[in-house]
């Protein structure tokens, strides 16, 4: 039934998939538990963020407020208001220090006596720093590096599915649906990676295309203004910023009326933040300023990553961009809104994110039976006769590497969520804490597992991931006794990262116990065996642990 | 039909392939979906650069199928070729 491709053809597109996999493999791993987590950017930042220094306003206070920042600091670049109030919101009306979301701000609040005060504030950056392990990997130094890298793996990952695609088709039918359980261990990993794999196919071609998309689009945007757009209006188009009348800044617009504005554009779209970002002093003492505001449309495609936008002149109201306003979204815009939303999953609720989250991990599962399947390939050539001693050790060492980096960003990640517990508003510099943690963590891991093998090291850096994820909750209970334990505010704002990370703790303290039963049971001669004996290729039964490890 | 081993060199070749005269194909491309209609229609050119890497993945992809390394350079480059011009021909006519 199958389509008519040379074979040799067929080999070679193999070859593609597997060196492809296997080299991004390892970067898909940390992009997809990273992404899996960051789904749920919002509650985490909620639950690690320090108290906020002034009481939050709304209504006609929340005007006046703002007044009196913009009469106070009248070459402002950006004020924002704050619409939305969550335990993140760092104030009602805020001066951010620059686009670093992780960068102190200026809350504003009124004393005892009426008078303006800007108190700092610093924001957790345990949530973007998840977020950033997600998008670059965890590589240290400029985020832009780590970027540009996982850029390069989404290419090979994209090219992976492809490749992998062709390989299946001649044998679709037959295999797709076929999950040969039974001894022959290769055949029923083969199946259950094309099943996974086939199943998932448009989510996983929508992130590897997007993140290469994410990583180069500096980069493909100045190529195609200095060739194909060159001498062309299209050049300046992408990007033409809107051009707000300028105005008396006592004369603009209150976010109430911003917002009543937006209701009347689109009634569905509720407004969370209104950042008012004003240009340079006219000679006359005007400024042209430009309200940017964000909001949320329950089940439209949103352009950032949990808001859609609409850019209003904040002198006249007037609109000066709707292309990506949830509900008014139209033409390429549309289409562009579409790209974004279906790599952050913002577009149907938590239903969806719970889908995107569930997908990553399953995602984590693809790759980590394509490496067993290279595993198991490596051992049956090398029973043939053929150089056993190198394929052993690469297999040996692939194994060993895959358990390392896998949890050690497992055990990195939830390090660096327990370590907000202790670090939060008593260290200086947050964020380099919780990079410091995961790296740490990360490392040790690592080493771990290339000094103790793949079967050992499994097993025991589950027990250790269960560990250390369980010190989320743990800390939230000590707490309750002995307050000094947890540096985070008591109030309460539910527990659900506590009960996600019990729950995941749970799993991994399961999966450890199953790696432990598989590398007693294994023949002695696999790297999945627990015991020690000279090296040989691996061997098949314990690599269900790998697999299982994935999910954790 | 002797069953083909390709040489480090050969997968090489494949590859620069794929990286180079695909990605050019993959620009012109681009291009063409740019000027084909109304280029100006708003934030159409966002969508243009969507659509590289797609069009860039399709490409690299192919260039992998030909029967020789040799065959994947000269076609890729005669289809970015012929793409190039079609992007020229819509700019000055279109």
């Amino acid at each position: 039934m199958g389509l008519n491709i040379r074979t040799d053809l067929i080999r070679r597109y193999k070859t593609l998939h597997t060196w492809t996999g296997i080299v991004a493999g390892f970067g898909l791993f940390i992009a997809f538990y990273g992404g899996a987590l960051s789904m749920f950017k919002e509650p985490i930042a909620d639950w690690a963020s320090p108290a906020r220094p002034a009481a939050l306003v709304d209504g006609a206070q929340r005007d006046a407020l703002f007044a009196r920042v913009v009469e106070a600091t009248p070459d402002f670049r950006t004020v924002r208001v704050h619409v939305d109030g969550d335990a993140r919101t760092p104030g009602s009306v805020v001066l951010p220090a620059g686009r670093d979301e992780t960068a102190p701000v200026q809350v504003a609040g009124l004393d005892a006596n009426g008078e303006l005060q800007l108190r700092e504030r610093t924001p957790t950056p345990l949530a973007e720093w998840i977020d950033l392990v997600h998008r670059t990997g965890g590589i240290p130094g400029d985020p832009e590096i780590g970027i540009h890298v996982m850029g390069v793996v989404s290419a090979l990952y994209a090219l992976a599915l492809v490749s992998g695609v062709i390989v299946l088709l001649p044998t679709l039918l037959q295999d797709l649906l076929a999950l040969r359980i039974g001894k022959n261990r290769k055949r029923m990993w083969l199946d259950a990676h094309n099943l996974l794999g086939v199943a998932s196919l448009p989510f996983h071609l929508i992130m590897a295309l997007s993140a290469v998309v994410f990583a180069f689009h500096h980069e493909v945007y100045d190529l195609q203004d200095a060739t194909l757009h060159r001498n062309s209006p299209v050049a300046e188009a992408a990007f033409a910023a809107p051009r707000p009348v300028p105005v008396r800044t006592d004369a603009l617009l209150p976010p109430g009326a911003i917002v009543a504005r937006m209701r009347a554009l689109s009634p569905e779209f509720a407004v969370t933040v209104i950042d008012y970002r004003a240009g340079p002093s006219q000679p006359d003492g005007t400024r042209a300023v430009t309200a940017a505001v964000q909001g949320y449309a329950p089940g439209r495609f949103l352009r950032g990553g949990n808001f859609g936008i609409a850019f209003l002149d904040a002198g006249s109201g007037q609109v000066l961009g709707d292309g990506f306003l949830p509900g008014r979204q139209r033409g390429w815009s549309h289409a562009i809104a579409a790209f974004f939303a279906l790599h952050f999953g913002n577009f149907g609720g938590p239903g969806i994110q719970w889908a995107y989250f569930v997908l990553g991990l399953v995602g984590a599962a693809v790759f980590y039976t394509g490496n067993l399947l290279w595993v198991e390939s490596r051992r049956r050539i090398a029973r043939n006769g053929a150089a056993p001693v190198l394929q052993a050790r690469s297999a040996r060492h692939l194994a060993a590497a895959t358990v390392g980096v896998s949890l050690g960003c497992v055990i990195g990640l939830s390090a660096t969520i327990a370590a907000a517990h202790w670090i939060t508003g008593r260290v200086d510099s947050l964020l380099a804490w919780h990079q410091g943690v995961y790296w740490a963590a990360f490392v040790a891991a690592f080493a771990w597992a290339m000094w103790r093998g793949a079967a050992k090291s499994a097993a025991e850096l589950l027990r250790a991931s269960a560990l250390v994820t369980a010190l989320i909750p743990a800390t939230t209970l000590l707490a309750l006794a002995w307050p000094a334990a947890s540096a985070l505010d008591g109030t309460p704002r539910g527990y659900a990262v506590e009960l996600v990370a019990a729950l995941g703790a749970l799993a991994m303290w399961w999966l450890a116990g199953v790696s432990a039963r598989r590398a007693a049971r294994v023949p002695a001669d696999g790297v999945w065996s627990a015991a020690v004996l000279p090296a040989a290729p691996t061997e098949a039964g314990a690599q269900a642990t790998m697999a299982e490890t994935r999910g954790s | 039909m002797a069953r083909e081993r390709l040489r480090g060199r050969d997968w090489l070749s494949f590859s620069l392939a794929a990286a180079l005269p695909g990605f050019v194909l993959a620009m012109a491309l681009s291009g063409v979906f740019q000027y084909l209609g109304d280029p100006l229609a708003a934030d159409k050119s966002q969508v243009t650069m969507w659509i590289v890497p797609p069009l860039w993945m399709a490409a690299a992809g192919a260039a992998f199928g030909f029967r020789t390394p040799r065959a994947a350079w000269a076609w890729l480059s005669l289809a970015g070729i012929v793409a190039c011009a079609l992007v020229a021909a819509l700019r000055l006519w279109g």
